[in-house]
């Protein structure tokens, strides 16, 4: 689910099934790399829409943690570790975080599994058909994490 | 002084009129859209939309079919793909079925559950169907997944809106 009212009413109902939290990671610049980040934004937006629809049931999708591309790494990982803590806090199982930039490879060891870096893949001029099937591809294999974590969990 | 003038009694009238009109006009318009929006909708239900199967290369393994349609709300015109489970069962009649588990609403795949295979699972509680949609029971989906309307036109399988199960 998403964070909208309508989601929100069936959260209460089942809060007990409702276990993990998605956070994409989204970074912006407006230097040379623009383009790139445009880019990024928009493969990781459609993959996230795609998990959730799939997964709706167990999930809440956030709106994305967004931060200047340009800036060091340290600050904005520290911030998303401190999402995670706040959310696990919460109560919640798992919370996975889902981005295309290849900056957080570099700090993916402190995320102890949780972070999933896909690469994007340009759509621009990509045949809608071939698109879908991608972008299944892609959620396919992020399933597969999450089936684990879960089969684990359980 | 002029003859016009309005006494207090029919300023009150007025007024009240006034504020009494817009009120109820607040209450029914809403009362007013709850009432036309059914209608609306059961029309918007007619349509089908032609999916890319060839009703002839069914077989009685379900297919997952993804198909598209134009869906509008306030503010965006955004294309909606819907997917359904689609197969033939043993008498030869097509059963299109909804992934969307009635549990909480995740998609089912077919057949990825290697200890209950040839059932419809769901990964985000472990919800199961039998193959021709029913819940099996101690999952937690209580009811069958939804079926969706279709017609078969030139050949091709086409698909109307999700409707609950028949034998349920
Ligand atoms: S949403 Fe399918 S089992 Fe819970």
């Amino acid at each position: 689910m998403k964070l909208l009212p309508k989601d929100i009413e069936m959260f209460e109902q089942a809060r007990e099934h409702i276990d993990t939290i998605i956070v994409p990671l989204a970074g912006i610049d407006f230097g040379t790399n623009m383009k790139q980040y445009a880019r990024m934004n928009e493969f990781l937006t459609i993959l996230a829409s795609e998990i959730e629809r799939q997964f709706k049931g167990r999930i809440i999708l956030l709106p994305a943690l967004s931060y200047i591309a340009s800036l060091d790494t340290e600050s904005r990982k520290q911030t998303a570790l401190e999402w995670k803590v706040n959310f696990l806090n919460e109560g919640f199982k798992h919370v996975f975080f889902v981005t295309c930039d290849s900056d957080w490879k570099a700090v993916e060891k402190d995320f102890d599994q949780s972070l999933i870096w896909v690469p994007a893949i340009p759509l621009e001029g990509l045949d809608d058909s071939y698109k879908r099937q991608m972008m299944d591809e892609q959620v396919r294999q992020i399933s597969n994490i999450f089936s684990q974590k879960w089969q684990q969990a359980k | 002084m002029s003859k016009h003038r309005v006494s207090r009694r029919q300023f009150l009238n007025y007024t009240l009129t006034g504020v009494g009109g817009f009120m109820a006009a607040g209450m029914l318009m809403p009362m007013l859209r709850f009432a036309v929006d059914p209608v609306l909708e059961a029309a918007a239900g007619e349509n089908f939309v032609a999916t890319k199967q060839k009703v002839d290369d069914l077989t009685n393994k379900p297919v997952r079919l993804d198909f598209s349609y134009k869906q509008k709300d306030a503010w965006y015109e955004s294309e909606v793909t819907d997917t359904a489970w689609v197969y033939k069962n043993d008498e030869g009649k097509i059963v299109a079925l909804s992934p969307v588990c009635k549990h909480l609403g995740c998609t089912v795949d077919w057949n990825t559950d290697k200890e209950h295979p040839n059932q419809f699972f769901c990964p985000c509680h472990f919800g199961r169907y039998t193959k021709d949609g029913m819940n099996v029971k101690g999952t937690p989906p209580l009811k069958p997944l939804d079926m969706y309307d279709f017609k078969v036109k030139d050949g091709i399988l086409h698909l109307g809106s999700a409707v609950p199960h028949k034998e349920a």
